[in-house]
């Protein structure tokens, strides 16, 4: 009972004022003490906050990693598609220019490591896409071989230079006409060309279609070196050819169906 | 009297150290009410003098580190410990009972002095009740004998 009467007069003498010089004393000694401890408080949370913020720190890092691989990514595949559409934009007015008939088809080139001559290269797509044996594969105008074999996803394509390639090719100029055949997987030969007939260096030989193999007016080559043995009765040319499959990445099959 | 000293000791370093450092480092819903946990251990011992002694101990000193008219966290105490000790007189006195009348009580203490929400309250009222239940357990075991001067060559 005691202890309550006690809370009472310390109350009275509160309300008065009688305790705040006390009070104020207390507070004095304790004032520091309290600052120093809110402020250890302070830095042992910010402390603990940092620490707990490393893996919040290191996860947004890996993420921005992981982003700027996808944007990245992105960027090839916007290049890409650039690239792509340029080239069917481009095969695209070639096609209603009216040169050759039969759809086209985009295929990326994959190159023939077990084909060490280059002579022949896979290309991306096969029968599921309609690819047929026999099918031209050109770069715009250009002639750059004949679908050998087809599988469900991919075909391969025997290139102008391979020595199994043969056309029968004419001087877009002179008319001349003469056997392309591929010359050591590096350049293409005319062959069987009459003495008489007239070849240049600098023509451009096309296909004729005489063959029923290849559509007619595709370029095969320039002509860069007329050879005219006088002891043979034929004359024969080498051509060269305008694109190098080996820098290509897209080419087109013109379909037969 | 040797009690009473190390209990104003005691209450100076636990009421600096929750209103300073544990405040500040956690939610103050979370942190148990030290002086009144200590006065519910003693409660739940049955030491009503050091109950209520360190209930007004308690309450001068967060009267003299706060601005409030000298003397309510004292009354306030002393008035809260005093009714659960009538209470749990005149009632059940189980730990269980006891236990619920804490909570009500911190409950109260934090609604009158604290600007938060009931529910802060509550929490505030649950925590600071196992903390002294928790407590009794350990004077139970230790205090009685520290205070009874059985580790007098230590101090």
């Amino acid at each position: 009972m005691k202890i309550f009467f006690l809370t009472i007069f310390v109350l009275i003498f509160g309300f008065v004022g009688l305790f705040n010089p006390i009070r104020d004393g207390f507070q004095h000694i304790f004032l520091p003490i309290q600052v120093g401890l809110r402020r250890s408080a302070v830095n042992l949370k910010d402390t603990t906050q940092l620490f707990f913020n490393f893996n919040r720190i290191r996860k947004d890092n890996l993420n921005l990693i992981s982003e700027i691989v996808d944007l990245k990514s992105q960027l090839i595949e916007a290049q890409l598609a650039l690239e792509e559409n340029k080239i069917l934009r481009d095969q695209l007015e070639l096609k209603n220019s009216g040169d050759f008939n039969g759809d086209l088809l985009l295929a990326s080139v994959m190159g023939n490591p077990s084909d060490l001559s280059g002579g022949t290269v896979y290309i991306s797509e096969g029968s599921h896409q309609g690819i047929n044996v026999g099918d031209n594969v050109v770069v715009g105008n250009n002639l750059i071989g004949i679908v050998d074999e087809v599988g469900g996803t991919k075909s391969k394509v025997i290139l102008t230079t391979s020595s199994r390639f043969r056309a029968v090719a004419k001087d877009l100029v002179t008319h001349t006409e003469g056997l392309a055949v591929g010359n050591f997987d590096t350049t293409v030969g005319i062959n069987k060309i009459l003495v008489g007939d007239s070849v240049n260096t600098g023509d451009v030989f096309v296909t004729s279609g005489a063959d029923g193999i290849y559509f007619p007016g595709l370029i095969i080559g320039y002509v860069s070196q007329v050879n005219l043995d006088s002891a043979k009765p034929l004359k024969s040319a080498i051509l060269e050819v305008p694109l190098s499959v080996g820098k290509l990445d897209k080419v087109f099959v013109i379909l037969n169906r | 009297m040797r009690k009473y000293i190390l209990l104003i000791i005691l209450n100076i370093i636990v009421v600096l150290l929750q209103s300073s450092f544990l405040g500040e480092l956690f939610d103050y819903s979370y942190i148990p009410d030290f002086v009144l946990v200590f006065s519910f251990a003693f409660l739940l011992d049955d030491q009503k003098e050091l109950a209520l002694g360190n209930a007004f101990i308690g309450g001068i000193v967060l009267d003299l580190l706060n601005l409030k008219v000298f003397g309510v966290y004292a009354s306030v105490l002393v008035v809260l410990i005093g009714l659960v000790y009538v209470l749990q007189k005149l009632l059940v006195k189980t730990l269980f009972f006891q236990s619920v009348m804490f909570v009500l009580a911190v409950t109260i203490f934090r609604w009158l002095f604290l600007q938060g929400s009931f529910k802060q309250a509550l929490i505030g009222g649950v925590v600071t009740s196992l903390v002294s239940v928790f407590l009794y357990f350990v004077i139970k075991k230790v205090g009685n004998r520290f205070l009874n001067g059985s580790y007098r060559v230590f101090l």
